[in-house]
């Protein structure tokens, strides 16, 4: 898989694909998948905080889902975002092959977020 | 409060797949896809849903995942009907195989034969106050 490098915005800061700052991981509850979004490193998880809301999610997954909660986990580092209406009505109804949500965890790492060009260039060193 | 676990019946499903290779793979099976849709509607089925993935193009990531490469070294297109009645999803089982000899060339995955046609048991899990459950056992003996 090509490795974009992060592109410009404004000086000092850059935009970066969130699979260089965060894991994630996703299941199902009925049609709602479940995303838990998970900071590499303790100091990205403010910038998680900031940029990746709810209503920012709700964007990237436009026509995919039908809404977006989120949860801040400060605890874990973490979030949790529910996607309503995600799963094709879930379970054993959905036709999907990801029935169960398992992927839109990867699906959410696809999102680009601006971040200070210092935790760009250390989340993608590592 | 108390977990409930409902299961109810809810219709029959069937999912067929055909894989087409390159050259121009996904063209192919959005082909195959066109020629199927029209060829249920033309029967006259009613479903309750048609959902159509192209596995190697879209099916995990949806849009986000771009457009998908005319070099795609193949592309499964994995078609699911669902609907109350069995007889429509019975038919559809029996429109994957035309495909082969009419539809798109380039085309394999079909050895397995017909799709199965599969009961929808459908799952509620719900929350229900504590107050409407009698708690109880019930044993009942059951004669073959």
């Amino acid at each position: 898989m090509a490795r974009k490098s992060p592109t410009k915005r404004k000086p000092g800061i850059t935009t970066i694909q969130l699979r260089w700052l965060a894991h994630a991981r996703s299941g199902d509850k009925g049609d709602t998948a479940n995303v838990g979004l998970i900071a590499l490193e303790p100091e990205y998880f403010p910038v998680l905080v900031k940029q990746v809301t709810a209503a920012r999610v709700q964007r990237h997954f436009k026509g995919m889902v039908r809404s977006v909660d989120r949860y801040v986990l400060p605890n874990l580092n973490a979030l949790n975002f529910l996607l309503h209406g995600a799963l094709d009505g879930g379970g054993t109804i959905s036709l999907k092959t990801d029935a169960q949500g398992k992927v839109y965890s990867t699906a959410l790492l696809r999102m680009s977020i601006p971040v200070p060009a210092g935790v760009a260039k250390k989340g993608q060193s590592e | 409060m108390l977990k409930v676990s409902i299961a109810y019946f809810y219709g029959y499903k069937a999912v067929g797949t055909l894989v087409y290779s390159w050259p121009e793979a996904y063209d192919k099976a959005k082909a195959a896809d066109r020629i199927l849709r029209q060829r249920l509607k033309d029967l006259g089925l009613s479903f309750e849903q048609i959902l159509t993935e192209f596995v190697g193009a879209d099916a995990t990531h949806g849009r986000l995942a771009g457009p998908a490469s005319p070099d795609a070294p193949e592309v499964q297109l994995r078609i699911g009907v669902r609907a109350r009645e069995k007889a429509p999803v019975d038919r559809f089982t029996r429109e994957i195989a035309p495909l082969v000899l009419t539809g798109p060339p380039s085309v394999t995955g079909f050895a397995g034969g017909r799709p199965q046609v599969e009961e929808v048991v459908a799952y509620w899990p719900a929350l229900i106050d504590r107050k409407e459950i009698e708690p109880g056992v019930k044993v009942e003996i059951l004669k073959a």
